[in-house]
């Protein structure tokens, strides 16, 4: 017999308390490094821009042409399994709940969404792929994209104090608990974390068991995300933060965090690019992704990073 | 303990219940205590740290329910 459970107890160390930002993020870059020697550095934006396609497709909107299924498609299977790996994370934490904001909230919720997507359009990036990717990866749009993040974080968070006093119903109102998530009952969230675990090691399998490279590739997307998404909730990572704190409390935590991220993640690709190391079947694609540098220098992405920079700070993370 | 004034911000995500904080702590009396109401969980990291940086006194927190309590006591 165990001693009454030493897996039980690390289990409740991982699960029981937030991990410092910086933890994350190293481990967030490692992984970050790890998927960059598989295909491609982490993204995002990307994936909503192919999910929202085969959306768009599926309700008769032909001229779009046609889209790569989200089955197929890598960073639309990231985007699916890190909020599903950050909901099993939530669970095991017994922390997950439903609460509901005020309306005002929602529609700022909204808004700010829009304009992250157009913003993440325009300057072809989001938070993830053109800053926490491109910066290491020293495309230089991604420069130009991180100053558009922060005008636009800047000028949003004048905006916030500015509604404040203006429109102060704005973030009041009702706002409900649907589902509490600390309380009594609450054994059943880490059982049903258990076969969401299951189900996805499942999924990772199949994927893994077809034997072609592509659905290899896809299914280490899909248990990256999952790892991915257990490691941001837990942590709470969060690259807006690292953006407007330097401007709303002059805390330093989140953006030491994500230099230091964001400094491994440089090391890591840096080599990769250097040894040209990675999945070297097909040469001429894999010089491609190499250079991992996106078309948006400069202007476009200057513009769209301050959209999504406005669009990030309003909506709240 | 004696509070003088809560601010309720259930249901508001970051950065929200930072900003309203710092708007409210502004109007309040040197010594007074602000009981701050919220369910964002980043909260339990922003507040600590918010007062330490404006030298605030942040006295306790608790929770109850899902909703996090923080009391901050105005320098």
């Amino acid at each position: 017999m165990f001693k009454k459970g030493v897996l039980r107890e690390l289990f409740d160390t991982l699960f029981g308390k937030t991990w410092p930002m910086w933890v994350g993020g190293i481990l967030l870059a490692l992984l970050n490094i790890l998927l960059f020697v598989i295909k491609y550095p982490w993204g995002a934006s990307g994936g909503y821009v192919n999910i929202g396609q085969n959306l768009f497709q599926n309700l008769g909107a032909k001229s779009l042409g046609t889209s790569t299924p989200i089955s197929l498609h890598t960073v639309a299977l990231l985007n699916i399994f890190i909020v599903l790996g950050a909901f099993i994370s939530s669970l095991f934490s017994k922390e997950f709940s439903i609460k509901v904001a005020p309306v005002g909230e929602l529609v700022k919720g909204l808004i700010g969404g829009a304009l992250m997507g157009i913003g993440a359009t325009v300057g072809i990036g989001c938070t993830t792929g053109g800053f926490f990717s491109g910066v290491p990866a020293l495309s230089g749009g991604a420069l130009f994209l991180s100053l558009g993040f922060m005008l636009g974080t800047i000028v949003a968070l004048k905006y916030l104090l500015w509604e404040m006093e203006a429109l102060p119903k704005m973030s009041m109102g009702k706002s409900c608990t649907l589902l509490p998530g600390t309380g009594k009952k609450t054994g059943w969230q880490r059982w049903l974390g258990w076969i969401l675990i299951a189900v996805v090691l499942y999924i990772f399998s199949n994927y893994t068991g077809k034997g072609t490279s592509l659905s290899k590739i896809l299914g280490w997307h899909v248990f990256i995300a999952l790892i991915l998404g257990i490691i941001l909730q837990r942590s709470r990572y969060c690259i807006v933060r690292a953006f407007r704190e330097p401007f709303m409390t002059g805390e330093a935590t989140a953006p030491v965090a994500i230099i230091i991220s964001v400094l491994v993640v440089l090391i890591g690709f840096t080599v990769l690019k250097y040894f040209g190391v990675g999945n070297a079947g097909e040469t001429a694609i894999r010089a491609i992704e190499m250079k991992s540098v996106y078309a948006n220098f400069w202007l476009s992405a200057l513009i769209g990073g301050f959209i999504f920079g406005l669009g990030m700070t309003i909506a709240g993370g | 303990m004696q509070v003088d004034q809560t601010l309720d911000c259930k249901g508001l995500s970051c950065p929200m219940p930072i900003i309203k904080l710092a708007k409210t702590i502004k109007a309040m009396n040197s010594g007074e205590v602000l009981e701050l109401l919220g369910t964002d969980p980043g909260s339990k990291t922003d507040v600590p740290a918010w007062c330490e940086k404006t030298g605030n006194i942040f006295l306790e927190q608790a929770e109850d329910g899902g909703t996090f309590k923080f009391y901050i006591k105005k320098k």
